[in-house]
Formats: structure tokens, C-alpha cells, sequence
């Protein structure tokens, strides 16, 4: 196989990995360098399912593993394929010297043990820092039961190290496989990294539906990663049936299930909404309301006198549908000054007034919405 | 003299903008500063010129596709609007620093290089020719820095191509958020070539 049929092989099996981060906080050493990640930002190549600006691949798609929901799993019908460290180096500084991609996103199955290709990951980091002098943005799997050692070694080489969980909790994660072990092969490795401290931190992924999770359970999960694993990012990857894997006649997760949880994650992470708040906004089977932004959904329990925009702090502010971080700094900057009397006042700040016009007061006034007169 | 940061690298990219040459607007801005943080009156039409300048910047960083060649030359080609082909030559130079770039733009040529010091008189009939000039230049001076020629021929240029398309999952088929991407058709050639939005007109037929 040539290294475009393995690459077409190889590339296709890891685009469900997701990571969207490509910029670090590590600073250029020298001007003997190859690369840079320092804070750009910018997307090179966009395909119309999302983002491809990091040569997402896997090192082989031979596994041991039996992850059900997995293209790459054993026992699943495919055509194996490895690349080797240097002639993956090789492809990647070739696109990287085009302007094709920005960084390197590397997986792997588990070909027999998972230190050989743990090994073989971190061998072709190694090429790329050490011999082509490469300082762009490096993410490495972590391959679960790996030893520490090796974790230790892929910290020091990549910007960003994940480690997928795939589900909530033990029993979830019992459904999906039967060789990998939750608490020693996940969630131990998972602080092990966390000790380590790459340098762009690290991220986990969790497949949304797979095993019939409920989202109040993955919103626990997210919680305690957070707070306990100091995790930079939770991914959500909503179950897409695959064909010649176990679960290929399961029906295929709605992608607005994925959004609802990433809004969640957000309000968690940027927003300071308590679990307990999330939690609040589910329904009785523990489900977020897939027609309704969770921010709506607690705003619309929480507030229902209308909220003083010239009173309210910068917590509550938050809380309110249509106000976000930048426009809630705006209106604590702009009452110092003055009184926001009108709504015209409050529309300068930025926030969205459809969204927020019905949760709050401006000059004691409240606006009025439909379901006021039906109550 | 203006000390705002944030005003002074407004200002530095408005003078970018195709209009900023030809009329007196950015100078009658500086009269009163204050009008382009608050975005009002002749502020709001700098404000404006600096956002088309920074997109159109941002975009041929993104999506500028550069050609290798063994003297560790890159080139690329652009097709910009404003004078933004200098910050493209920095923002590759700074990712390159071993390498040395030429970018080819509607009025002239930038190049330049953080660690190959040459002098270069960029002229010729043609941009072969100039690149030829520049490829011979460059390793007369490789070779007394002992820097290595780079390896080129292994490569085979529809790789990307291929990963590309690997990459398409059409569960998640979102051509909006693609299109959102500041990607004007022109910067994608091969994107468009294959994923073209189909004309979604609806019919007397269909309603």
C-alpha cells in the first residue's frame, strides 16, 4: 500500500476524533524552528462537516479492542494499514510546509500492546521535535492502559494529550466494550496526565447515545471532570451508526443532542452555572429539552419577576437569556456612569434584546410577553 | 502622536485598505481619536476598513497554499484587494524562519526571509524566471550558513487531496458554517470543486 492509500485508510478512521484547539501557550525557543502555535488561530482547510486544519490520522487501525460503536474494532471487517513514525513525520511536515494543515492530531488502535504503539506515537513526536526542530501544535492520544512513563514522555513532547472515556460512568462504559477496564485503563490514566500538565492541558471525548446514557448523567461526568480532572475540554461526539460495527442497525443520535450538551458545557465552564442549575433544566427522564437552549430553559424557572439590569450583579446578569460574557462587563461599565433607563440603552451593550427583553427590568419596566397574560 | 493601542493597530490596517491612498479619511480621523473606539461618523467608516482589511488578511494567511521547493523556498500567490500582502509575508516568515518566502500579489512581489540574509533584485521577464534567479542566490548562501536542502521529491501533491476527502462526514454535512468560514469561492478551488452547494430554487412544480 502507498502512502496515499494508507493515508486515505488511516485518515478516514480517525476523523471521528475531534479536537478543536490549535494554538499553545509554549513560546518559540529559537529561529531555528520549524513551525509556530503561538496564538494564530487561523483554520486552513474547512470541509463541509467542520474544521480539518490538523492532519488527523491514526498510526494503524489494527485494535485488540471490541468498542462496539468503533470502525476500527476487532472482529469489524476493514482493511488494515500502519504508518510508520518517520514516513508519517515525512507526510506531515509536507503538508505542513504548504499551508495545508496546522498541526498534528495522532491516534492509534491498539496493535497487540498498547506501549508498542504508544511507542510508535511518541517516536514520530519525537522526529518532529527533535530532528525537524517542529514547534507547531502536536496532540497526541493517550492509549489506554499505557504505563506512566510513557505518559510522562508524551507530555513533554505534545501540546495537548486526551484520553477518550466514551461514557459516563462504569456500567455505561461495561455496554460498550469487554477488554478495557473503566476505572484502571481510563480514569487512572486520565490523572496520570493530569499530573503531568501538557502543556495546552488536556481533553476527553464522550460518544452521546451509544449506550443509552441520559444527559444528566454525562453532565455529572462533565462536572466531575472538570473540577476533579482539571480537564481543558469535554468533546461530545453524537452516536453515528457505522457500518460492519455492532451497533450499525442503532438508530443515529440527533446532532442537536450534541449542541444541547456542548451549551451546557459552556454555561458550566464560562457562564459559573452549578450542576445543580443544569441539572434543574432537564426533564423527568433526565434529558435537556432538545427544542429549547438550557440557558432558556433555566432562565425561564429561575427568573420570573424580571431582573433589574441597573441592580442585578455580574452573576445574575449572566443568567439571563441574550446577555453574554461581553455584554454583561459592558452594562456594569455603563451604569456606572448612568442609569440604563430604556430598552434603546440596554440594546447599546450588545446583548440580543429578542432573547433578553422578556427576563428584564430597565427604569423599573418590565416588557411584557405572551405567556404573562395566559398566566 | 496617538498612544492607544488599540486605536494605533486600527489605524495600521486602515491605511491597508484600497480607499485609504486615494482620500484624506484616516488623517481626518486622527483629528479626533476618540471617534474610532466609539465608532461614530468618519470612526465607523475606519472601524469598517480596518475589519475588511484584518478578514482579508486573516483569510490569505488561512488560505494561501505555498510551493516547495528544495532551496528551502516557499511560494505562494495571492489575489488580495488591500495592501495586505506584507503582513502575509510576515506571518509566514515568522513560521518559517529557516525558509525563505516569496509572495506573488496583483501589484508586486514580497519577500523576504527571519534567517536567510541575502540580497535579492527581484527582477525578470517572468515569475519563473525570478524564482530561478532567487533559487541560485539562496544556495550559494545555504551552503555558507550549512543549512540542508529539503527533501521534495517523495511527496505526491494529490495527498491532500485524499486526506480531504477522508475527512467528510456526512452526518455532519453543515454547508453554512462552512461557507461562514470567511472562504470566498476564489481561496478554494478544490473545496469547491467538489462540495459545491447545488442551486436549492425551489420550483412551480415543487410548491
Amino acid at each position: 500500500m502507498n502512502s496515499i492509500e494508507k493515508l486515505k485508510v488511516l485518515a478516514a478512521a480517525g476523523k471521528y476524533d475531534i479536537c478543536s484547539s490549535w494554538t499553545t501557550k509554549r513560546k518559540n525557543k529559537s529561529d531555528d524552528r520549524l513551525g509556530s502555535a503561538e496564538g494564530y488561530g487561523i483554520c486552513q482547510s474547512v470541509t463541509p462537516s467542520g474544521c480539518a486544519n490538523l492532519l488527523k490520522t491514526l498510526m494503524t487501525n489494527a485494535c485488540i479492542h471490541d468498542c462496539k460503536y468503533c470502525v476500527n474494532s476487532l472482529g469489524c471487517k476493514k482493511r488494515i494499514s500502519s504508518f510508520e513514525p518517520r514516513e508519517l513525520s515525512n507526510l506531515f511536515i509536507n503538508f505542513y510546509l504548504r499551508n495545508y494543515v496546522e498541526g498534528l492530531f495522532l491516534s492509534s488502535g491498539v496493535m497487540g500492546d498498547a506501549e508498542i504503539s504508544a511507542e510508535k506515537i511518541i517516536e514520530t513526536a519525537r522526529i518532529l521535535r527533535r530532528e525537524e526542530k517542529f514547534e507547531g501544535y502536536i496532540h497526541l492520544k493517550v492509549m489506554p492502559g499505557v504505563s506512566r512513563d510513557k505518559i510522562k514522555e508524551a507530555s513533554e513532547l505534545a501540546d495537548r494529550l486526551s484520553i477518550n472515556i466514551e461514557a459516563p460512568n462504569r456500567s455505561r462504559f461495561s455496554e460498550l466494550t469487554s477488554t478495557k477496564d473503566y476505572k484502571i485503563d481510563i480514569l487512572r490514566r486520565l490523572s496520570w496526565i493530569k499530573q503531568h500538565k501538557p502543556s495546552s492541558g488536556h481533553t476527553t471525548q464522550l460518544v452521546v447515545g451509544a449506550a443509552g446514557e441520559s444527559d444528566k448523567e454525562l453532565i455529572k461526568m462533565m462536572r466531575f471532570l472538570y473540577e476533579k480532572m482539571e480537564l481543558s475540554r469535554v468533546y461530545f461526539s453524537s452516536f453515528t451508526p457505522v457500518e460492519n460495527t455492532p451497533l450499525e442497525k442503532m438508530s443515529i443520535v440527533p446532532r442537536i443532542r450534541e449542541h444541547r450538551l456542548y451549551q451546557a458545557d459552556w454555561l458550566m465552564r464560562f457562564y459559573n452555572f452549578s450542576e445543580k442549575e443544569l441539572l434543574g433544566s432537564l426533564d423527568d427522564d433526565g434529558f435537556l429539552n432538545l427544542k429549547k437552549d438550557p440557558k432558556e430553559a433555566i432562565a425561564e424557572k429561575m427568573i420570573t419577576n424580571g431582573l433589574d439590569v441597573n441592580r442585578a450583579s455580574y452573576d445574575e446578569l449572566l443568567r439571563v437569556p441574550g446577555i453574554g460574557l461581553t455584554s454583561a462587563k459592558r452594562i456594569i461599565n455603563m451604569r456606572k456612569n448612568k442609569r440604563i433607563e430604556t430598552l434603546k440603552d440596554f440594546k447599546r451593550t450588545g446583548a440580543v434584546m429578542r432573547r433578553a427583553a422578556a427576563y428584564i427590568k430597565t427604569g423599573g419596566e418590565k416588557q411584557v410577553r405572551l405567556n404573562d397574560f395566559a398566566s | 502622536m496617538i498612544s492607544h493601542p488599540e486605536i494605533q493597530r486600527i489605524i495600521r490596517l486602515a491605511e491597508r485598505h484600497k480607499r485609504s491612498a486615494s482620500d484624506n479619511v484616516i488623517q481626518n480621523a486622527l483629528k479626533n481619536p476618540e471617534r474610532i473606539l466609539s465608532r461614530e461618523g468618519i470612526g465607523k467608516i475606519v472601524y469598517e476598513r480596518y475589519q475588511e482589511v484584518s478578514k482579508e488578511s486573516a483569510r490569505l494567511k488561512s488560505f494561501t497554499r505555498l510551493k516547495v521547493y528544495p532551496e528551502r523556498l516557499l511560494v505562494g500567490r495571492i489575489n488580495e484587494e488591500h495592501d495586505v500582502g506584507g503582513l502575509v509575508l510576515s506571518y509566514f516568515m515568522n513560521k518559517f524562519p529557516t525558509f525563505f518566502i516569496i509572495i506573488f500579489s496583483n501589484h508586486c512581489l514580497h519577500c523576504g526571509s527571519k534567517k536567510i540574509k541575502v540580497n535579492i533584485e527581484p527582477f525578470g521577464s517572468s515569475d519563473e524566471e525570478i524564482i530561478d534567479k532567487i533559487r541560485k542566490t539562496i544556495l550559494k548562501r545555504m551552503e555558507s550558513m550549512g543549512l540542508k536542502l529539503i527533501e521534495t521529491k517523495n511527496f505526491k501533491e494529490d495527498s491532500w487531496e485524499a486526506y480531504y476527502d477522508s475527512q467528510y462526514i456526512p452526518e455532519k454535512k453543515n454547508l453554512t458554517a462552512q461557507n461562514n468560514k470567511c472562504l470566498p469561492a476564489k481561496e478554494r478551488v478544490y473545496e469547491m470543486k467538489h462540495y459545491l452547494r447545488k442551486k436549492e430554487n425551489k420550483s412551480l412544480r415543487d410548491l
